[in-house]
């Protein structure tokens, strides 16, 4: 009660304050301090509440991003939106280092048939299952013009890709929440950050593809076979060498964590970013490397190279809530919920078969393992979470395809709605289910009851 | 880019520093009149500025105005947190009312000499009031770090003196914010274009409302039980929202969260655990401060450097002049014999008084300050520096054996 | 049966300490407040609350966790577990662990103790 009183007098001076001075908050000065401010509060009162009704609080810190967006209450602008993206870059950072952390070789290798079987069965069969959905319904979507055969496999595909991406700072949030440990979460949070990885080298191979068969040539993609692994491990690379500069500090500093780790975190994103520009202009080949995947080789490495775990996860744990509510509030508003009007028929037929596939697959790969029926169905309800990476790449479709791209663009986003509402929900039931979940009034990391 | 190395840059250099600072500097009998107090910061600030070094240039300070907006509201809300009706009724009322009294006077006596000094400069300057009433209100303010220190190396004896002058200098401290927010609602903010176009006696009332209403939320937040991170959290959302909000009205986010830490302070038993959390970064957040308001510093000319000295002096004299007509009378106590110099012990500006420097560079002066205000923060941070320097031979004075 | 005994710096951990004990079903402690011999000679330096500094002394003072344990693998168990809900005492500086024998116990034993 004492949540929701004080979050509306926020939000009614929030709305004094804007309809006051309407033109004053295009001034970065108050972007970034009373619109930071109102985010923060008005996400986190949200998420205690839904918390109280026994849903994660990440749905919550969610819906006040969709409620105060620009699609319904409008308190937040595009701009001012814009304005707190660099939250994003440095809570992906965090996200990625702590979902590294998480990860510990002993009970991997323990799991490493049920996690391969996973690895390999559900991007398999979701892939499969939303590839032939699209081929034969994409010519009833919308009002999508007719396709050559060639572009509508390629775009079948890239959809099909884009199906396998989960989200791994909603499965973590989750687990955190939760205070969940054990075989269950770890190798959910396992698969689901791998497969995301899986998502992004797949889906930069499937544009080149899709940009030969537009230009009607064969395809040329020798160089990408090769670039693909060499991205790949000179992140890995880079995550080992950030691994070892890391847990030289924590020998010889060891004082302002918090500090150091956004420090970290600002320099990864940025350093990616000049290398990946500086490699397109020396050696005219653009590499990508991936911040997400170097912090989480950093975070893996930390736990099981160095053994300096510890020390880092209590930092993320201390610092992690500010930053986690506010990287949720702004994925809220970044959900189209125009889109979702636009296309809920074939959003929800979409997400359904996404679904089933998903269940299929866990199902099937589990009944191999002799797992329990209730088993199966937990590791189905984990993999729901979809957003993140998924909104990103989705955002390159109608670049690439100006003719059709649109509609297929707003389709996922409709389908990222569905997702990212359902997924944490179904995820959190599930670690209940599994007795993993320690304590059922949880709390965030740092959190009290 | 530049930008943000050059903030990551101060961040570090304050990390680091705040664990080096706040020391006396020399062990030997000579050297025990020369602490770090964290002032010396105010010249690493002018050295990293667009003076010299070239680090923290005006793109850089712009941008850092945000995390300033904020650093004064978690200043104000730390300021108000002492502010707990059981522990200042442990002071005689009488004792308010000397010290009230000690402060009009000061207030009185630097206005005036200020006055004098700065209309033979400056005749028709139309910011020579503005300009006056600032210099005297910052007169008020009173650093505590030297006199810490100085304590710590006097005799046993003398804590007392030394917990009296704490507790004259805190509650100026307090006066002086609220004078400051008062004198901001006399002048539309810097920024222009925003800020209630109202009546100061009305914008004051803004304050007071705004600072109470953040007071009752904090109030009503913490009344669930916690963990560390959502304390956090809501302190910081809150000051952020508060600071944002006082910017947007044109009012003082200093005064409106001293006000809303006396609320917590008086009605919820968790004050002592926001205190804590606020101290953490006490250290780093004030040198930060430093530094900006050194890199803030254009010197400009040698009257800059004149004017600081005769504020320095005009602000001591009275400081002795009213120390003994009003203090002595209230701490005449066989405990304390040389209550009549206790003016003497508080010379030190720094603190409070630097805040309400960067306070005045953002709120007034703004980025191209006209000629009269850039040469009254010039003057102020000079004096700030002047007086750190002078301020143990006062304490010397105050504590010296009769 | 063992006496543990966890001086720590920061009581901000307090609570999280005594969750994860109650967790691995540690069945009571208590909590002592303590004040380091540094801590206790060196007096606070003001900056902007010197007034709570002269009343209250603005430093926090120490926590002393103090709880008997009749297991030897409980007790490793609580070793690692606090050891990890500080985010690794020695990475940290955050404060003593020790524990001792315990010979003789009167009362009501170390089930209810601190209860």
């Amino acid at each position: 009660m004492t949540h929701l009183f004080v979050l509306s007098v926020l939000v009614l001076l929030q709305g004094l304050l804007l309809k006051a001075f309407p033109h004053a908050f295009s001034l970065t000065e108050v972007q970034l301090t009373l619109n930071f401010g109102f985010l923060l509060l008005a996400a986190y009162l949200f998420g205690e509440w839904t918390a109280r009704i026994r849903l994660p609080r990440l749905t919550g810190y969610l819906f006040a991003g969709i409620l105060l967006g620009p699609d319904v209450l409008g308190y937040f602008s595009p701009e001012s939106v814009a304005s707190l993206r660099f939250i994003d870059e440095l809570a992906l950072a965090f996200i990625a280092l702590s979902a590294g952390l998480e990860l510990r070789t002993q009970n991997l290798k323990r799991q490493w048939r049920l996690l391969s079987g996973l690895i390999v069965v559900v991007p398999l069969t979701v892939f499969c299952a939303i590839f032939a959905f699209l081929y034969f319904a994409l010519p009833r979507v919308g009002s999508l013009p007719a396709l050559p055969a060639a572009q509508k496999i390629v775009l079948a595909a890239l959809l099909g890709t884009l199906a396998i991406a989960r989200s791994p700072s909603s499965t973590l949030a989750v687990i955190k929440e939760c205070r969940a440990a054990g075989d269950f979460s770890e190798s959910v949070l396992c698969v689901t950050v791998v497969m995301d990885i899986l998502v992004i080298m797949l889906f930069s191979l499937f544009l080149a593809l899709a940009g030969a068969a537009e230009a009607g040539v064969p395809a040329h993609t020798g160089g990408l076979w090769l670039r693909i692994p060499a991205e790949f491990f000179l992140s890995l690379l880079l995550g080992l060498f950030l691994a070892w500069f890391m847990s030289g500090y924590v020998t010889v500093i060891r004082r302002e964590g918090i500090f150091f780790l956004l420090c970290v975190a600002f320099l990864v994103t940025r350093l990616s970013q000049a290398l990946s520009e500086q490699s397109a202009i020396m050696a005219g080949l653009p590499l990508h490397l991936e911040p997400l995947l170097i912090c989480m080789s950093a975070g893996f490495f930390l736990r099981n190279l160095f053994g300096k775990g510890a020390f880092y996860e209590t930092t993320i744990n201390r610092s992690f809530l500010p930053i986690f509510v506010v990287f949720f509030a702004l994925a809220g508003t970044d959900l189209d919920l125009d889109a979702l009007r636009a296309m809920w028929k074939v959003a929800i037929l979409y997400a359904g078969i996404r679904i089933a596939g998903v269940f299929i697959a866990c199902h099937s790969v589990l009944a191999l393992l002799r797992a329990p029926f209730k088993t199966r169905n937990l590791y189905g309800m984990s993999f729901i979470t979809q957003a993140g990476v998924s909104i990103g790449l989705a955002g390159l479709i109608p670049r690439r395809f100006p003719e059709g791209g649109e509609i297929l663009f707003t389709l996922l986003l409709a389908v990222i709605v569905i997702n990212q509402i359902i997924g944490p929900i179904a995820f959190k039931f599930a670690l209940e289910q599994s007795g993993e979940a320690r304590g059922t009034a949880q709390k965030l990391p740092g959190g009290g009851r | 880019m530049k930008t943000i190395a050059g903030i990551l840059f101060l961040a570090i250099l304050a990390l680091a520093g705040h664990r080096k600072s706040f020391v006396k500097l020399l062990p030997s009998r000579a050297g025990r009149f020369f602490f770090l107090t964290g002032t010396e910061f105010l010249l690493v600030g002018y050295l990293l500025g667009d003076s010299f070094l070239g680090v923290l240039d005006p793109a850089t300070l712009e941008r850092a105005r945000p995390f300033l907006i904020v650093g004064l509201g978690w200043i104000g809300l730390l300021a108000g947190i002492q502010l707990e009706g059981k522990a200042l009724r442990m002071f005689g009322r009488a004792s308010y009312l000397w010290i009230l009294l000690y402060g009009c006077f000061l207030l009185l006596f630097v206005s005036a000499g200020l006055h004098a000094l700065l209309r033979v400069w400056f005749p028709a300057d139309p910011h020579l009031g503005l300009a006056v009433s600032v210099l005297a209100v910052t007169a008020l303010c009173t650093g505590q770090t030297s006199m810490a220190l100085w304590m710590q190396q006097a005799s046993k004896q003398k804590r007392p003196l030394g917990i009296v002058l704490q507790f004259v200098a805190s509650i100026n401290d307090v006066i002086a914010i609220v004078l400051f927010g008062v004198l901001i609602g006399f002048h539309q903010p810097a920024g222009g274009g925003f800020g209630l176009s109202l009546p100061p006696l009305e914008k004051l009332a803004f304050s007071l409302l705004l600072g109470t209403l953040m007071g009752l939320l904090l109030l009503m937040l913490f009344r669930a039980r916690l963990g560390e991170a959502d304390k956090v959290l809501i302190v910081i959302g809150l000051v952020l929202f508060g600071g944002g909000a006082a910017y947007l009205l044109g009012v003082s986010p200093l005064l409106i969260h001293l006000i809303a830490g006396a609320v917590l302070a008086n009605f919820s038993l968790k004050s002592d655990e926001t205190f804590h959390l606020l101290m953490r970064i006490e250290r780093p957040l004030y040198l930060i401060f430093l530094m900006i308001a050194g890199a803030y510093l254009r010197i400009g000319a040698p009257l800059a450097v004149l004017l600081a000295l005769a504020y320095v002096a005009i602000r001591a004299l009275s400081q002795g002049a009213a120390g003994a007509m009003f203090l002595g009378r209230v701490f005449r106590d066989p405990a304390y014999p040389r209550a009549h110099a206790l003016g003497w012990g508080l010379t030190s500006q720094a603190g409070i008084g630097a805040a309400l420097a960067v306070h005045f560079h953002l709120w007034i002066a703004g980025p191209s300050p006209p000629l009269l205000l850039n040469m009254t923060f010039s003057v102020l941070l000079l004096a700030i520096l002047f007086n750190e320097v002078l301020s143990p031979f006062g304490l010397a004075y105050v504590t010296k054996e009769t | 049966m063992w006496a543990l005994v966890y001086i720590l710096n920061e009581d901000r951990y307090l609570t999280e300490v005594l969750e994860a004990l109650l967790e691995i079903g540690v069945p009571g402690a208590s909590i002592l407040d303590s004040v380091g011999m540094l801590q206790f000679l060196s007096q606070e330096i003001p900056i902007f609350a010197g007034f709570r500094s002269i009343l209250k002394g603005s430093k926090p003072y120490n926590k002393i966790i103090l709880s008997v344990i009749r297991d030897q693998e409980l007790l490793q168990q609580a070793l690692a577990t606090i050891d990890l809900t500080v985010g690794g005492i020695e990475n940290g500086k955050r404060g003593i662990l020790f524990t001792l024998p315990v010979e003789h116990l009167i009362g009501p034993g170390p089930e209810t103790l601190g209860d």
